[in-house]
């Protein structure tokens, strides 16, 4: 579970993040929304403790993350960014380094790594991909090799950055499975969408921030029926049926 | 696969090395047979001729090559992981231009303090290293990739103006300034030798201790530090090392330039980019190219030779030109 309390984050006299709380239960999925520019990113930054300098706590299971060591934060949190580097590593390497929190000072993967490794490529499908270089992936291939190591790092927090942009429709339900594969293993899993329909399809609980302001916290059927869409993002929710897909809200302009 | 790969590399070079070590110590402007060199040191024929030629003059040259060639390669390797710019060499951060600096400082105030020119070089180019890394601090972006480059251009063109500047008003201490900043191992003595290789061999194994973080590095500074890595630390500790290492270097051997820029390209060409194999192979890679470097030297024109700072030179330029011209095409 993480908690954060009032956190505020100010950049070149800018407030960023004015006195944010929630909490993020294990075994769910939370999407975090909101326009560009209101702070979702930089709450996940402030969460993953890469800025340092902010305002308020970040809890773990009530334990005070800036008491923590970087290894220990790693043990704990995996992130994956919006932008994700393209490294001249093969896949197997990229996937090895999320046991890196594990290895000690050398480095040295043990057999128990080892399988953890060939885990997460066989549980992500990219193990055909090993021997080849992450720089010379497609964008949807790379966010699933991203994946693979995020899987092998075996971090009870997930933080996800936009997953699924620049990815089309296949690839972007393969992310949603996986998405969906940690929240049944119990991880508490905190992404930021920008797509409202994948948004209620996929999110336990939404959240939508706006001015560095949470602004709405609740479920997908709170956030749909509440009137967020329309006040924040100018969409009106409409309900869908078909025969083969069955119920799903899809959001038009007002 | 890749194993027995790395193991067949290493097993080429570790014999490279040993052929270009033994002609190092036979050839020369005067050459000996294996035979001739066992004999006359250890065997029945003892010629102090060749202990003198061989254990006073070319041994020293040989190490001093070994060690100046591993560590401004792996200072290179450092540099190039930690700057995430594969152009990146110890130049860049000013090295050469502040240990010219602060020997061209001593030989103009005091032409005879020659036993000092190490000494001064050392210092010169920790200084120059220590104020770019100052001036690449800032509270945001602590050792930022590209102010480190430009801050080290920045430095490097003030020494540069400043060694331009000694030798108009002290034009007498020119000609003890360029064989320095040629480079090379003419004349080396064995007692300027343990210091500097002490240092260059704990900076290597130091880099080898670093290198299982600074593999982490090619995922950006927020994915590493997410891994588990102290980025900010680790770039640090790598530009201080490469600093350290190149520092130690230039020391005894002067300027050279381009080791650090040649020997972990071909590193990553022939081994991938696992930073814990690249560090011990830019170590002996490095130590065999100035090897060679030193013996094209001192044989190709034999009895007089060339500084082997220009030899390097001369492959290294075209070398970096061909990254350049790579890159171009690579759409870098």
């Amino acid at each position: 579970m993480i908690t954060c309390r009032n956190i505020t984050l100010n950049k070149s006299g800018k407030t960023i993040l004015n006195k944010v709380n929630f909490t993020a239960q294990p075994g769910e999925i939370t999407v975090l929304m909101g326009k560009n520019g209101s702070g979702k990113t930089s709450l996940l930054r402030c969460i993953s403790g890469a800025y340092p300098k902010f305002d308020g706590e970040v809890l773990f299971n009530k334990q005070n993350f800036s008491c923590l060591s970087a290894l220990q934060k790693s043990q704990i949190i995996g992130i994956m960014p919006q932008t994700l580097p393209q490294p001249a590593v093969t896949v197997e390497q990229l996937v090895s380094f999320g046991r890196r929190p594990y290895t000690g000072y050398s480095g040295r993967l043990s057999s128990l790594d080892k399988e953890k490794i060939q885990y997460a490529m066989e549980k992500t499908g990219i193990v055909q991909h090993q021997q080849d270089l992450v720089c010379h992936l497609s964008g949807g291939e790379r966010q699933i090799a991203f994946f693979a190591m995020l899987l092998a790092q075996e971090t009870p927090v997930v933080l996800l950055d936009e997953p699924t942009a620049n990815l089309d429709a296949p690839y972007r339900q393969r992310v949603f499975a996986f998405l969906q594969d940690l929240q049944k293993a119990g991880k508490t899993v905190i992404t930021t969408l920008h797509s409202l329909e994948d948004a209620v399809q996929i999110g336990s609980r939404i959240w939508v921030m706006d001015n560095g302001k949470m602004i709405f916290q609740g479920t997908a059927e709170e956030f749909i029926t509440g009137g967020q869409p329309e006040k924040t993002f100018g969409l009106r929710p409409v309900r869908v049926f078909t025969e083969e897909e069955g119920s799903f809200t899809v959001f038009r302009p007002l | 696969m890749r194993k027995k790969k790395t193991a067949v590399i290493f097993s080429l070079l570790f014999l490279l090395l040993a052929g270009s070590l033994l002609a190092g110590l036979l050839l020369g402007s005067a050459d000996f047979r294996p035979e001739d060199l066992w004999d006359g040191l250890f065997g029945t024929k003892k010629n102090p001729s060749v202990s003198l030629i061989v254990l006073d003059l070319r041994l020293p040259r040989v190490i001093g090559a070994l060690f100046a060639g591993g560590g401004l390669a792996v200072a290179g390797l450092l540099l190039q992981t930690a700057t995430n710019n594969d152009l990146c060499s110890p130049n860049v951060i000013g090295v050469n231009a502040g240990a010219g600096f602060a020997v061209m400082l001593l030989l103009c105030l005091f032409p005879m303090a020659y036993p000092f020119l190490p000494a001064a070089a050392f210092a010169g180019a920790m200084c120059t290293t220590m104020t770019v890394l100052g001036l690449s601090f800032s509270k945001r972006q602590i050792y930022a990739r590209t102010t480190v480059i430009l801050a080290g251009v920045a430095v490097a063109a003030l020494f540069n103006a400043g060694i331009s500047f000694l030798s108009q008003l002290y034009p007498e201490a020119l000609s003890s300034y360029a064989s320095f900043s040629a480079g090379g191992f003419s004349g080396e003595d064995k007692e300027d030798l343990p210091w500097p290789c002490a240092m260059i061999l704990i900076g290597i194994l130091c880099a080898w201790l670093l290198s299982s973080r600074l593999n982490l590095l090619c995922l950006g500074d927020e994915l590493a530090q997410s891994l588990g890595v102290r980025v900010r630390l680790v770039r640090f500790l790598s530009l201080v090392l490469s600093s350290l290492l190149c520092a130690a270097v230039v020391s005894y051997a002067g300027l050279l330039g381009f080791a650090g820029l040649i020997v972990p390209h071909i590193a990553r060409r022939l081994l991938g980019q696992d930073i814990r194999i690249l560090v011990p192979f830019c170590a002996f890679a490095g130590g065999l190219l100035v090897i060679l470097s030193d013996l094209a030297a001192r044989t190709l024109f034999a009895p007089s030779e060339l500084p082997a700072g220009i030899l390097m030179a001369g492959l290294g330029a075209p070398f970096f030109l061909y990254l350049l011209i790579r890159r171009k095409k690579d759409g870098v």
